[in-house]
């Protein structure tokens, strides 16, 4: 029994060594149990090859935040199976930039098929179609009619059309439309910007 | 009416305006000016005054209602006295559209003449863009001097554009007032750079029949010395305006100007720029508690009146608080440009609650109840 406390505190340790070596930041602002657990999460994201900076700042906004250090955990570890979905859909090619604002888009709701279609169409790097994606869910437009929207858009539309259009609904929604009737109206003008034929939703 | 050699007026003006929107906190503003200005009317006999003009103003998202008045004394013992209303409604945006319906009234008087009041009806057709935008518009109504009414008929077009940190105007408008018509076209700009507030306007009156003609210009600029007190120079040409019963004239002011501050809302409060008769910027989302710009340089800004500190935490401050720097008045910057990527972040305002301000996605809070700001930077 002993025996297994000292291998479980020599392991801790070590976790917590591997984990400092990491990252400073997290040294100075997390206590050793959460510093070891965050730091397992980050070389599984690592050896996924996924980016780790976004598991950092999770952590470190938790800490700021004075969260318990279950919660921190919980949230580094829904973030780096966000980015590993995000990875999944959007192809081992993507930016970091790219898979961290596919997972903020997974976690508003967005379904991976669609981060997948998005790729499929759109050339250009995808972070301000994903942002804008991102933005219309916690808007109040719903997934599917964000989705149909930014898809319709991707093809052809610059990142500042896309921008726009972002801004444009949200301007809109603010006035009083419904979310999904200002997304509809204002990818209808967006398009007839970029040229192409509407398409409905 | 007689000429006479200019003389200097002293010119106080009161300025209250309150801004309120269903469901939201109300705002109110006040600022005071005392100046000392040179006025010379085309035709009249030059004095000084003393003016008082109280404005009002409430906004909602579809609906705008200003209301302001003037008492000016003149050293010479005569008065004038102004009072002008608004009110606009806006339609919901169709596509990059917005209709907008206005009634004008006012009327003025000033002591040795009876006096002037006129009722209008506009109706404008906006093209929103991001940084640039039109508008067409007509107006028909009624300028009355004692009990002779005549009729009032306008056509406006316009355009404005953002860019090189100004605002830019062109607007062309022909009136017709009774028998008199004529055509002016006239271009403006607004710029804030650090402390400094420049204003100006160019037109012409291109072509008259009974309305005067000749070119016009007006020029202001303030500088603020502190969230209380800024200094102003004005002066400029201003031309006969029938419809109003003004007539033209030039001048020159300086004034002091000592601001009350606006209380802060927490709320998102959308407001509209203010109607015009000659141009009317289109309606535009103006939240005043704080609202978060990305500039094309990958600057970032937090906008907010009244502040003495503004803090952000985030993804780029490692969520340590960063105290903003105010480059411009009620500007605050992040000290460097922002790499390309997606952050969380929140502000806080003179060390009150963190929130996210306006003109960011807002997604759920992991950690703690409410929302955090989520930017991406391309």
């Amino acid at each position: 029994m002993l025996r297994r406390v000292w291998g479980t505190v020599v392991v801790a340790l070590l976790l917590a060594s591997a984990a400092r070596a990491q990252d400073p930041r997290l040294d100075r602002r997390l206590d050793s149990t959460t510093l070891a657990a965050v730091g397992a999460l980050m070389d599984s994201a690592r050896a996924a090859g996924l980016p780790v900076e976004p598991l950092v700042q999770r952590a470190l906004e938790g800490s700021a935040k004075h969260a318990d250090s279950d919660r921190i955990v919980a949230a580094v570890r829904r973030l780096a199976g966000e980015l590993g979905v995000a990875r999944a859909a959007l192809g081992r090619e993507s930016s970091p930039a790219e898979l961290d604002a596919g997972a903020s888009a997974l976690r508003a709701g967005v379904r991976p098929e669609d981060l997948t279609l998005l790729r499929q169409r759109r050339t250009q790097p995808l972070t301000v179609a994903l942002a804008a994606l991102t933005d219309l869910v916690t808007g109040g437009v719903p997934p599917d009619s964000a989705a149909a929207a930014v898809l319709a858009l991707a093809p052809r539309a610059r990142d500042d059309q896309i921008a726009e259009f972002r801004r444009a609904v949200e301007r809109d929604i603010a006035l009083g439309a419904s979310p999904a009737a200002a997304a509809a109206v204002r990818v209808d003008a967006t398009l007839r910007d970029v040229g192409a034929t509407p398409r409905k939703p | 009416m007689k000429s006479g050699s200019p003389a200097w007026a002293v010119t106080a003006v009161v300025a209250c305006s309150s801004a309120a929107a269903p469901r939201l906190a109300a705002q109110v503003r006040a600022a005071v000016d005392l100046g000392v200005s040179n006025v010379h009317y085309d035709g009249f006999l030059p004095s000084t005054a003393a003016a008082v003009p109280p404005s009002f103003r409430w906004a909602a998202p579809r609906t705008l209602v200003l209301a302001n008045g003037s008492y000016l004394r003149f050293s010479s013992g005569h008065r004038s006295l102004q009072a002008n209303m608004a009110g606009s409604l806006f339609s919901a945006p169709l596509g990059p559209w917005t209709a907008e319906l206005s009634v004008l009234a006012g009327a003025s008087q000033y002591q040795e003449f009876t006096g002037f009041s006129h009722a209008l009806l506009t109706a404008r057709l906006h093209l929103d863009g991001a940084r640039i935008g039109g508008w067409v518009g007509g107006t028909s109504g009624t300028t009355s001097f004692v009990a002779a009414q005549r009729p009032v008929g306008e056509l406006s077009s316009g355009a404005w554009a953002r860019a090189f940190r100004a605002t830019w105007l062109v607007n062309a408008t022909y009136t017709r007032v009774g028998d008199s018509a004529y055509t002016d076209v006239e271009g403006a700009t607004h710029a804030v750079q650090g402390r400094f507030t420049v204003d100006g306007s160019l037109g012409a009156r291109v072509w008259s029949r009974g309305g005067g003609h000749g070119v016009y210009g007006e020029a202001s600029g303030s500088y603020t010395v502190g969230p209380w007190l800024a200094l102003v120079l004005a002066g400029g040409r201003y031309p006969t305006d029938p419809t109003r019963g003004s007539v033209a004239g030039r001048y020159f002011t300086l004034s002091l100007r000592l601001t009350a501050l606006p209380g802060r809302s927490r709320a998102a409060l959308p407001t509209f720029t203010p109607p015009a008769v000659h141009h009317s910027p289109p309606p535009d989302l103006d939240p005043p508690a704080a609202s978060a710009e990305l500039q094309d340089d990958r600057g970032f800004v937090i906008h907010t009146d009244g502040a003495h500190a503004v803090e952000i935490e985030g993804d780029f401050t490692d969520w340590q608080p960063l105290r903003l720097t105010e480059r411009e008045p009620s500007a605050w910057t992040l000290p460097a440009p922002l790499a390309p990527g997606t952050y969380r972040f929140s502000v806080r305002i003179d060390g009150g609650e963190w929130f996210v301000p306006a003109g960011v996605t807002k997604v759920p809070d992991e950690f703690a109840a409410g929302m955090v700001g989520l930017l991406t930077v391309p």
